[in-house]
């Protein structure tokens, strides 16, 4: 995936996420997902989501340390290209 | 055989064990989906027997000790091989989900000195410490001494047997209390046996079903109404961990299809897991799924709502489930865990009542036929059983309150857990409550507010103050400290966290008091994100609003104590004073 593409996908599947409280959002790649109310639940299904489309392991807390859509697409543009 | 009658669960193992053998007990899905490890009957045992050997080495009668290690084979011996030791097991949250400060408020409550655990949490565990620079935190981590549990390792064949009474504590389950004074329930193995038996009975299972779960042994639902009732009823369990299912969550009913095979499945969850299989099961693989052997779907620890029971049989009759298998079901731990068992010969039993009347505490049931604006559903958690006794008391006199009112539900029976670890009086306030007119006899105070219509047991909220989130129950203080520590413009004590229903669900609202009457719109936004952002790495959860009010406008009472149940009144009723936004000047 692009990096454009992951950004967009990120974002796709937080509004996905916030439409199960039936809620609709305005996405900004530098707002800390807590600000989106993520929950612990929420944020380990997201992973779970990643782990999927890009085939490889990542850890639970994933959302705790790379805490917005532009630090999360850099951390899996990075681990994406070192994989492959 | 009447299994009630046996003293500790020690020997109902060894029963068992003799009893069914080679049969598979428990088959753990490593990655929630086609990894099997199976532990059966027999290997239940032997690993059992030998971990407690290899325990009193190391430890003495009545030592508590920490499980912590996540949900797998090894978490289910190292539970039963304490109890085989004689020793008290405190099942704990895996570090990794859950901030420190709980975990370690837990572990000096509970006095433990030793804790079992596996490799790979060893390593992250001793990791974490050494981020903690708290001083207090690894003085205590240094003195605890860490087993890790290898399964390959455990071939001592010695046979221990510790001479155990039906009154010892079996464990101890820290699940209510707040985040500084957290509450262990002392369990005992009298409390086990007699649950357990309540469950089996009621349930109606039998050594042919099977049970599924992803619910976290750490918490008494999983652990006692999955893992002992298992052992108890001579049954399979299939399980996965909790993080398995919120990664995938329809691993939980690819699981109950794969393993129909086995017999009648028994499987059961908080509402939000219900909630989100309709909300993310794609129709498209509806056809992949049979839910037809699910007998008992039963529905606990948060509160059921009428939605998702009826969206979920609505979109899962499609693959075979049966509106009657959804139980909605009541339970504590301070109760061992079962109150209301499901009533799965019928369908969930839904009233409509007066929503005013419902308000001022008093229940009026409406006809079909007149149901309007004004009616709310309330849904059955399952019938009053004989054995349990439930009074519903009008906490004003102590007095038991006329059918058709609201009071607070206390309990009374051999379920009834032995108190609070160490805590003398919170024992006190919680398990010895007495009605007026009968001062002998002493009843366990739930906190829950309730009633009963038709031999069903309803819920209709709670007495105390507490926030339910994803079943778990916090409160409201440990949430205002954080808030507290967000910004310098927060005035300390003159604020709450409440807990609000919004939409069948309990919602948290923040309001709390600024310093100054007037902000500028972008300082009120950095504080706000200041907070969420303290609440989600510390409970792993954010508000779903906050409001900031004038000075010294937060209901108080005349001696100072804040006014909460007021507070939420004035949100409801948007009568909050706020204070006065502004847009930027830029100069």
């Amino acid at each position: 995936m692009e990096i454009n593409n992951i950004e967009q996908y990120l974002k796709e599947k937080l509004t996905e996420i916030k439409s199960m409280d039936n809620q609709i959002i305005d996405i900004d790649i530098d707002e800390p997902f807590e600000n989106y109310g993520i929950d612990s639940i929420k944020a380990v299904y997201f992973v779970g989501e990643l782990e999927q489309i890009f085939n490889i392991e990542l850890p639970p807390t994933l959302l705790w340390e790379y805490n917005t859509i532009r630090k999360l697409t850099n951390f899996l543009k990075e681990n994406i290209i070192t994989k492959t | 055989m009447n299994y009630r009658n046996f003293k500790n669960l020690n020997d109902l193992l060894i029963y068992q064990a003799n009893q069914y053998k080679d049969k598979k007990a428990y088959i753990f899905l490593a990655d929630g989906e086609k990894d099997e490890k199976i532990l059966t009957y027999h290997d239940l045992l032997k690993y059992t027997n030998s971990l407690a050997s290899l325990l009193l080495e190391y430890c003495k009668n009545n030592d508590r000790i920490l499980l912590f290690l996540p949900p797998s084979l090894e978490y289910i011996i190292s539970f039963y091989g304490c109890l085989m030791a004689g020793l008290i097991p405190v099942p704990l949250y895996p570090p990794e989900t859950r901030s420190h400060s709980r975990l370690l408020n837990v572990i000096k409550d509970s006095g433990a000195k030793i804790a079992i655990t596996d490799k790979t949490t060893k390593i992250r565990y001793e990791k974490k410490e050494k981020i903690d620079n708290n001083d207090e935190t690894e003085k205590l981590l240094s003195t605890i001494k860490l087993i890790d549990i290898d399964l390959n390792n455990l071939i001592n064949n010695t046979f221990v047997y510790k001479s155990i009474k039906a009154e010892d504590i079996a464990f101890l389950q820290y699940t209510s209390g707040s985040t500084s004074q957290p509450k262990g329930v002392m369990v005992t193995h009298e409390n086990l046996i007699e649950n357990s038996y309540l469950i089996k009975k009621y349930f109606n299972h039998n050594d042919t079903e099977c049970k599924v779960s992803w619910l976290p042994p750490y918490h008494d639902m999983g652990l006692i109404g999955d893992i002992i009732q298992t052992l108890f009823a001579g049954m399979t369990m299939v399980f996965m961990t909790p993080m398995s299912f919120l990664k995938k969550p329809i691993r939980w009913l690819k699981a109950i299809t794969n393993y129909s095979y086995i017999g009648e499945i028994i499987s059961g969850a908080p509402n939000f897991a219900y909630d989100w299989c309709c909300k993310l099961t794609d129709d498209s693989i509806l056809n992949e799924l049979n839910l037809s052997k699910w007998r008992i779907a039963y529905n606990g620890s948060e509160p059921v709502k009428y939605s998702t029971i009826t969206n979920f049989i609505e979109k899962f009759s499609k693959c075979g489930f049966k509106a009657e298998a959804m139980c909605p079901v009541y339970g504590l731990a301070e109760n061992t865990l079962m109150v209301t068992p499901p009533d799965f010969k019928n369908k969930t039993f839904v009233i409509m009542v007066d929503r005013n009347k419902f308000k001022q505490g008093k229940i009026e049931v409406i006809n079909d036929s007149d149901k309007n604006f004004n009616s709310m559903p309330c849904i059955g958690c399952g019938p009053i059983v004989g054995e349990i006794e439930v009074k519903i008391v009008d906490i004003n006199n102590n007095t038991i309150c006329k059918e058709g009112e609201l009071g607070e539900i206390w309990l009374a029976g051999k379920s009834v857990t032995k108190g609070y670890w160490n805590k003398n009086m919170e024992t006190e306030k919680t398990f010895k409550a007495y009605l007026k007119e009968n001062t002998e006899k002493n009843y366990l105070r739930t906190g829950d507010a309730g009633f009963i219509y038709k031999g069903q047991l309803f819920i209709a909220g709670r007495i105390k103050e507490m926030i339910i989130i994803h079943g778990e129950n916090y409160y409201p203080q440990d949430i205002e400290e954080y808030v507290e520590k967000a910004s310098d413009q927060i005035k300390s004590g003159c604020g709450a966290a409440i807990g609000i229903n919004i939409d069948d669900e309990e919602k948290l609202i923040i309001i709390y008091e600024l310093k100054k009457r007037q902000y500028v719109e972008s300082e009120i936004k950095n504080i706000k994100n200041s907070i969420s952002k303290i609440l989600f790495h510390t409970f792993g959860f954010t508000p779903y609003d906050i409001v900031f009010i004038q000075p010294s406008t937060f209901p108080k009472t005349s001696s100072g104590k804040l006014q909460r149940n007021y507070c939420k009144e004035l949100y409801i009723n948007k009568k909050l004073e706020t204070i006065i936004i502004t847009e930027e000047i830029n100069i």
